[in-house]
């Protein structure tokens, strides 16, 4: 593995990583731009875009929006709402893996920030029977709550007639430097198909024999056809092409704001982006160890590290101690989808990687090597300010069962 | 009536699509077989795969990645990446390429190009020639060491012609990933001086340049790496964008964006509300007593 | 689905996989070979063609394969496809780099593309072709059906109705040829997308009525 000098990315990166002759990553080249572009004019130009999707009938909304109850989605809305004046439609998948902090804020937000939302709930069983085969076929728990975020604000774009869709940041920009801010790249499906769904598309699930999956189960995610696309003339943009993207700052201003709620997380120190999910930095994460030998604790780091907010020597300290901590939502896993904790073992160490993984003396599995490097960049300049934790704000009150997956729920009001 | 062709080119670095960016950065984009895909279904005309980390590992662009990645490439498919053997060309025309490309052979073993033209026709080889503006002279630029060659544009051109290459893909090395637009005054010289297709590649950064060059250039074909990774149906917007300007353009999307407008930056524009609004519902007039 | 098998004849100078991937497409049960009994139960060939003549034709020879395509297309009547340089090998001689002796199933002679008319040689790329003859390759093809050329030499069959289609190139040039059984194409189908699939599925639902 080569390992980047600046940031605690390696070339085994599974959206793949480029290092130029310094040892510095593409991922970290691309960030530079966060320093070096005038993000004014950046703005300036996402104003254009958006204003020429105004409508001007009054009939129809002006954009889709796709939220959850955490993931910068308040401060997506504002901007969208508040800050550049449209009239969003919020569209929402409902993972089902919610937590109360989760519906909580998604409440909050339909009525804090004053919008129309629609949500999308594929019935339990369906969910269940694709995600044993996700789980069984390539190792993934996830693959619907990614599908479904990913084609419904598609779909209703398509059905609705609302060409715009605004997401908030570009993950491939973000962490690999797959392009320029400036390139403005735009939502794909080829990009879907490869990066977030790991080249699994909803037809190539259907599988009647052995996962008793058919057209029908995996109806809700189909994309739409080309024409459907071309005939709305549907475009996705993604906001951290022209807003210089800070998650953190970010959130803690919707904290002060809106009263954004955040929780701690079994697996990582950033409290904000994944409180609406029993399982992102929990089963999702440990698998995630399991396949790529590290954890999203370490893209929390990075990010923190290229931002200028913490040092490399901090990430690695937080790196190194949330990496080891033990997943604590299995049985309410594997309880929901019908199956042993040992087969949920048994399954995922199938996708154990072994450019990462080795048995040691007692047989018990040891990383290789450490996931990051230990050089440093020379030309890096190190933060002044000490890092601070992530904020823990305080519990709301929902009126529904606070221990187990929410489907549907209340919220505070 | 022959069209001009709009071709992609993938770089691939380390068995990965990249952005190239001067022929030194490199920006990471994804797996072969997908942007291969999608390029397909978007309507491309051909599509070019180079291994560009081939010689520097001192190996060819292998077989078994060509199989791989070829499954639904059902578009001429060119390949190229540390050419040096006959042996090469028959695994890889026997993997789903349909045409092999050469670079570095053309400066150093031109023989290289009449064999591989003897066996499999001229027309199944594309020498590749890199071509640099320094001080507003054009020079025949080697990758492998990094400096201009010794041999004049005129004679590399020449040499490619006599070996018996079918087609010549230039490639404008100043322009590469710069997104200003293709260097037509080298296209122009370039095809003033060769009989065979040329192919243009270097600095597109959406239909308006492919327009500028198509409309400048006698050229057979407009090349692009980076900009038909960036937004939805790309080859298919930008397709549409030059036909306004050219009947030579193959369009046989179902797709086609006949009805769909583009800003000045290639991107799509909002259709009209209204035409929105008769997408959406029927109009029933209310009866007024 | 059709469980036709359908053989791509292996003489070591063609774009077998290429030909293979687009056949796969269309869920055809498909066999690179050049094995006789592979050959000989096959229910349709495909004599690809990426290549020189010469090479081609030797090739051709030296395997055996052409007094078992003899036999199997000339006397047993079975269905054949052949592309680019597999169609030309189908004349009676061709001019490329000599004088060489094709197969002569269809009566003609291949020459190359005059540069005369201005039309640079080699003609590569997408064309537009003139449907002559409209069964069995070309039911869905129309004027506007754009197919994949590149080849320096073309076949001109001695007979008009050998004519299957045309394509403008400075003059009008033969694209497409068919003699009972035996159809050919000059452009490359595996490599016309979706109109490429068209014309092969339209041979093979056709070409039976013939065998």
């Amino acid at each position: 593995m080569i390992y980047c000098k600046r940031c605690l990315y390696t070339d085994a990166h599974p959206l793949f990583l480029v290092l130029d002759d310094e040892g510095i990553c593409s991922g970290c080249r691309v960030h530079e731009e966060k320093n070096t572009l005038d993000w004014s004019k950046r703005f300036e130009k996402l104003k254009s875009i958006v204003a020429s999707y105004k409508n001007q009938s009054g009939t129809n909304y002006d954009c889709i929006v796709p939220v959850c109850g955490a993931r910068d989605s308040y401060f997506i809305v504002h901007m969208v709402k508040y800050v550049l004046g449209l009239n969003p439609l919020l569209v929402t998948y409902n993972k089902h893996y919610n937590t109360a902090v989760g519906y909580r804020n998604l409440s909050n937000l339909k009525i804090k920030l004053d919008c129309d939302i629609m949500s999308l709930t594929v019935n339990p069983e369906k969910i269940k029977k694709i995600t044993r085969a996700t789980l069984r076929r390539f190792g993934s728990i996830y693959w619907h709550c990614i599908a479904g975020q990913t084609v419904y604000p598609v779909q209703m774009a398509v059905k609705l007639k609302i060409p715009l869709i605004i997401w908030g940041a570009h993950q491939g920009i973000d962490q690999v430097g797959m392009y320029s801010h400036l390139d403005e790249v735009e939502m794909t499906r080829k990009y879907r198909k490869e990066h977030d769904l790991m080249g699994y598309e909803a037809e190539d699930l259907i599988n009647e024999e052995f996962d008793n999956i058919t057209e029908d189960t995996v109806r809700p995610f189909i994309y739409p056809d080309d024409q459907e696309i071309e005939n709305v003339g549907v475009r996705g943009i993604y906001l951290n092409n022209y807003i210089r993207w800070d998650s953190r700052s970010q959130h803690e201003a919707m904290i002060l704001q809106y009263g954004y709620e955040t929780a701690p997380q079994t697996r990582t120190f950033d409290t904000y982006n994944d409180v609406d999910c029993w399982n992102y930095s929990d089963v999702h994460d440990y698998i995630k160890l399991i396949k790529h030998g590290y954890g999203k604790v370490l893209d929390h780091a990075t990010r923190e590290i290229r931002l200028g907010h913490m040092t490399k020597e901090k990430g690695v300290e937080l790196v190194n101690n949330y990496t080891q901590k033990k997943p604590e939502n299995i049985s309410l896993f594997t309880k929901w989808l019908g199956i042993t904790e040992n087969s949920f073992f048994y399954i995922v160490d199938q996708f154990r990687n072994s450019k990462f993984w080795e048995r040691d003396k007692e047989f018990n599995w040891q990383l290789k090597q450490l996931p990051y490097g230990k050089e440093s960049d020379s030309n890096w300049q190190v933060p002044e300010s000490d890092y601070t934790d992530f904020t823990i704000t305080a519990q709301g009150k929902s009126s529904d069962d606070a221990d187990g997956y929410i489907l549907i729920g209340k919220g505070s009001i | 009536m022959l069209k001009k062709r709009i071709i992609a080119v993938l770089p691939v670095y380390n068995g990965i699509v990249v952005q190239s960016i001067g022929f030194h950065k490199y920006l990471p984009v994804g797996k072969a077989e997908i942007a291969i895909e999608f390029l397909n279904a978007w309507g491309i005309d051909e599509i070019v795969v180079a291994d560009i980390t081939a010689r520097k590992n001192q190996r060819v662009i292998q077989p078994g990645f060509i199989k791989q990645i070829s499954k639904k490439c059902l578009v001429p498919l060119t390949v190229g990446g540390g050419i040096t053997r006959l042996e090469d060309v028959h695994e890889l025309i026997h993997s789903g390429a349909d045409k092999v490309c050469v670079n570095n052979p053309v400066l150093t073993n031109p023989g290289l190009i009449s064999e591989i033209a003897r066996n499999y026709g001229d027309q199944c080889v594309v020498a590749s020639i890199d071509i640099i503006r320094e001080n507003n002279s054009l020079y025949v630029w080697d990758y492998t060491t990094k400096t201009r060659s010794t041999q004049s544009v005129a004679q590399v051109l020449q040499t490619a012609i006599q070996a018996g290459a079918g087609e010549l893909l230039i490639n404008s090395v100043h322009n590469d990933g710069k997104y200003t637009g293709y260097d037509t005054e080298l296209f122009t010289e370039v095809c003033n001086q060769v009989t065979v297709p040329v192919l243009a590649c270097g600095g597109a950064r959406n239909a308006e340049s492919m327009i500028q060059l198509l409309n400048a250039t006698e050229v057979s074909a407009a090349c692009a790496g980076n900009f038909f990774h960036f937004f939805e149906h790309s080859v298919t917007i930008t397709k549409k964008e030059i036909a306004k300007h050219s009947d030579a353009i193959r369009i046989e999307t179902a797709a086609n964006y006949k009805q769909n407008e583009v800003d000045a930056y290639g991107r799509l524009i909002k259709k009209d509300d209204a035409v929105l609004e008769h997408l959406l519902y029927l109009k029933i007039e209310k009866e007024i007593i | 689905m059709s469980r036709l098998t359908i053989c791509i004849v292996d003489y070591g100078v063609g774009n077998t996989h290429s030909v293979a991937n687009a056949l796969s497409f269309l869920d055809y049960k498909v066999k690179i070979s050049q094995h006789s009994d592979i050959v000989r139960s096959a229910d349709i060939l495909i004599l690809p063609g990426v290549g020189a003549f010469e090479v081609a034709i030797s090739n051709l020879k030296s395997s055996g394969l052409q007094e078992l395509l003899h036999e199997l297309v000339i006397e047993k009547q079975k269905p054949i496809l052949g592309i680019c340089v597999g169609m030309q090998m189908m004349a009676t001689y061709s001019e490329e780099n000599g004088h060489h002796s094709g197969l002569n199933w269809i009566p003609g002679a291949v020459v190359k593309l005059d540069e005369k008319f201005g039309f640079p040689v080699p003609h590569v790329g997408w064309n537009t072709i003139s449907p002559v003859i409209h069964e069995p390759l070309f039911t869905t093809a129309h004027n506007e059906s754009h197919f994949y050329f590149d080849h320096s030499f073309y076949f001109k069959p001695d007979a008009q109705h050998h004519v299957a289609a045309t394509v403008n190139y400075g003059p009008s040039i033969t694209a497409a040829v068919q003699h009972e059984n035996i159809c050919g194409v000059q452009f490359h189908p595996e490599k016309s997308q979706t109109n490429g699939l068209k014309l092969f599925r339209s041979f093979v639902n056709g070409i039976q009525q013939y065998a």
